[in-house]
């Protein structure tokens, strides 16, 4: 009991400490601390939504149909008369849940099986390294295409069918990473001491692969969300009314040559989300795992 | 030589059990779609007792592993079946669309290559410098953007606006600019970034030191010996390249009415065309292990210590 208490308490400074040179260091990654700013901003936006947006997403106004941007309608208004403005600022969070929720089952998946395939090697790595090369063998787009033909569109099956088929990089980083672990004297030490495999992976390695973890997590929200966008743009993800970007460029797609508004907004904030995650995922790399290829 | 064709030998035999995997996925999926496939073929008025003879007659009684294997034996034969659409061959559709997705795809491949490599070499070089930056912050922003959407700005604006170019659809070399340029901005900042980060890692190789010191000009140093080295990941990312611009290619050549597979493969999802989906979902599968494994062959080719740490 001792002992771990005191070994929490270690970590709990030991990570606050690296949390705080983190953040010192963030600095000197200007292109990082830019993304950083806008993934804030998009999160405030995407919490704030109801506070900032001038109507509801799916309010139709039939006089004001294909607006162009004004003062009263900012980013003009689409051919049901809804204010594209505030559909766009409730896109936010759509964006911002599907990109998190991907990323949480995509590390859950992959990290645990990277996890078993490191550690245990034998048959299990065998079966898990085979698995993951087949489903990696796919373009991924094109693999959950197939999935939604089974279980039909909609918005929560593109992400699922999205997560299904992309966590392979996780997995393939998981296991390279606790690979290069495994023969270690600290691990060698922790057996020697009695610990149970089930501890040895909780605490001695998975706090050592985690800054690779973080950065590729990182690094999946952005294409999560540009593959999310993709498949509702095809007509397989959000349905209408709900506010998605992509949902509202295939809408928007048929009357680009007299109401551009309508593709053009909800674009730009699809890469500017985008963005941010990227430059903040990069930086992170270049902050923990310099050498690390994704 | 001989080593290198044992390991090509080896490369090409591992990926037999993943085109096997894939396939097993792709015809459990297509047995897994809600419906008949023999109400969806000859419609609901059909009489009862026909429906049985037919299903006797094209085996669609037997267990699904002996289905399975009657499937797969004639898709290697290059029988995919009949599109229940366009009520002619799945080979044929696709064989007649196959060309318009390759041109498209090297295409922008090759356009990739000629501007991101120039762009990722100079960043290395001038790193830090307001060059780097700028490349480098062009490369994530275009790295950000949904392919379907740049398209559609690159439409308003080279087709509608300017009127330079065709706006979509198929009506000679021109109509492939706007797709190929869309398909390979990705790619180029894909490229620029992975050259420079491959120059930079190079050039602080002992070799490279090596060089420098023996009073080398730069121009050699920098070419003959760290680009020559940098370019090899970036050759074998062409290979690894191309199934994800396949992958691209469905939603940019639906954007610009493509006439490609690509677009073939997303108008048979709408209209629920199962073989033609089915087939085309497994030619991408062959092709992207096909071109895996060419870019493991051809890393090997260039790399010779990936070789023996294989066979050692």
């Amino acid at each position: 009991m001792y002992k771990s208490k005191i070994g929490i308490m270690d970590n709990v400074l030991l990570n606050a400490r690296r949390i705080i040179e983190g953040l010192r260091m963030m600095f000197y990654y200007k292109m990082a601390l830019i993304g950083f700013f806008i993934v804030c901003a998009v999160t405030i936006i995407a919490i704030a939504a109801p506070l900032i947006a001038l109507r509801r997403y799916d309010e139709t106004n039939v006089a004001d149909r294909l607006k162009p941007p004004s003062s009263e309608y900012p980013f003009g208004t689409d051919d049901l008369g809804r204010c594209i403005f505030s559909r766009v600022i409730y896109g936010s969070r759509i964006a911002l849940m599907v990109g998190l929720i991907v990323m949480l089952i995509e590390a859950s998946i992959g990290v645990v099986l990277g996890l078993i395939a490191g550690y245990y090697g034998g048959i299990a790595d065998k079966v898990i390294s085979a698995i993951t090369d087949i489903i990696w063998a796919l373009p991924p787009l094109v693999l959950a295409l197939g999935i939604v033909i089974i279980i039909g569109p909609g918005l929560l099956n593109v992400v699922a069918a999205i997560a299904i088929v992309s966590w392979p990089p996780f997995t393939r980083i998981t296991r390279a990473k606790v690979q290069s672990l495994v023969n270690r004297e600290f691990i060698l030490a922790a057996r020697a001491i009695g610990e149970n495999n089930f501890n040895i992976i909780v605490r001695y390695i998975l706090p050592n692969v985690l800054s690779p973890i973080i950065v590729l997590a990182t690094l999946t929200i952005p294409s999560a969300i540009l593959s999310t966008t993709a498949l509702s743009f095809l007509g397989f993800g959000a349905q209408p009314p709900t506010p998605d970007w992509g949902a509202m460029l295939a809408e928007g797609r048929d009357k680009m040559i007299y109401a551009p508004w309508i593709t053009t907004f909800p674009g730009i904030f699809i890469v500017i989300t985008a963005l941010g995650f990227n430059l903040l995922g990069d930086g992170l790399r270049d902050m923990l795992d310099p050498k690390l290829k994704i | 030589m001989a080593g290198m064709l044992k390991y090509a030998v080896k490369k090409i035999f591992l990926g037999i059990p993943a085109i096997l995997g894939v396939s097993i996925i792709l015809f459990s999926i297509m047995h897994m779609i809600p419906g008949d496939p023999i109400v969806l073929i000859v419609g609901e008025r059909v009489d009862p007792s026909r429906i049985e003879e037919l299903r006797e007659a094209w085996g669609l009684n037997k267990p699904i592993y002996i289905q399975y294997f009657y499937w797969l034996s004639h898709f290697i034969q290059g029988d995919f079946g009949t599109s229940i659409i366009h009520r002619q061959p799945v080979s044929d559709l696709i064989f007649s669309r196959l060309p318009f997705t390759i041109e498209l795809t090297l295409t922008s491949l090759i356009i990739a290559y000629i501007i991101g490599i120039p762009i990722g070499v100079v960043a290395a070089l001038k790193r830090g410098s307001w060059i780097d930056y700028l490349a480098m912050g062009f490369a994530i922003f275009f790295y950000s953007m949904p392919g379907f959407w740049l398209g559609l700005m690159l439409m308003l604006l080279f087709g509608l606006y300017l009127k330079w170019l065709p706006l979509s659809g198929y009506s000679g070399p021109e109509s492939l600019i706007l797709p190929a340029l869309t398909l390979a901005l990705p790619s180029i900042a894909m490229i620029a970034r992975l050259i420079r980060s491959e120059m930079l890692e190079v050039l602080t190789e002992d070799y490279v030191r090596t060089a420098w010191a023996k009073g080398l000009p730069s121009r050699t140093v920098i070419f003959r010996h760290a680009f020559k080295n940098a370019l090899i990941p970036v050759i074998v990312m062409f290979f690894l390249q191309l199934p994800w611009l396949i992958g691209g290619a469905v939603v940019i050549e639906t954007v610009f009415a493509w006439p490609g597979m690509g677009r073939l493969l997303y108008k048979s999802i709408v209209r629920q065309d199962y073989p033609v989906v089915q087939a085309i979902i497994l030619i991408i599968a062959i092709l992207t292990v096909i071109s895996n494994i060419l870019g493991d062959i051809v890393s090997a080719i260039l790399d010779p210590r990936i070789r023996l740490e294989e066979a050692g």
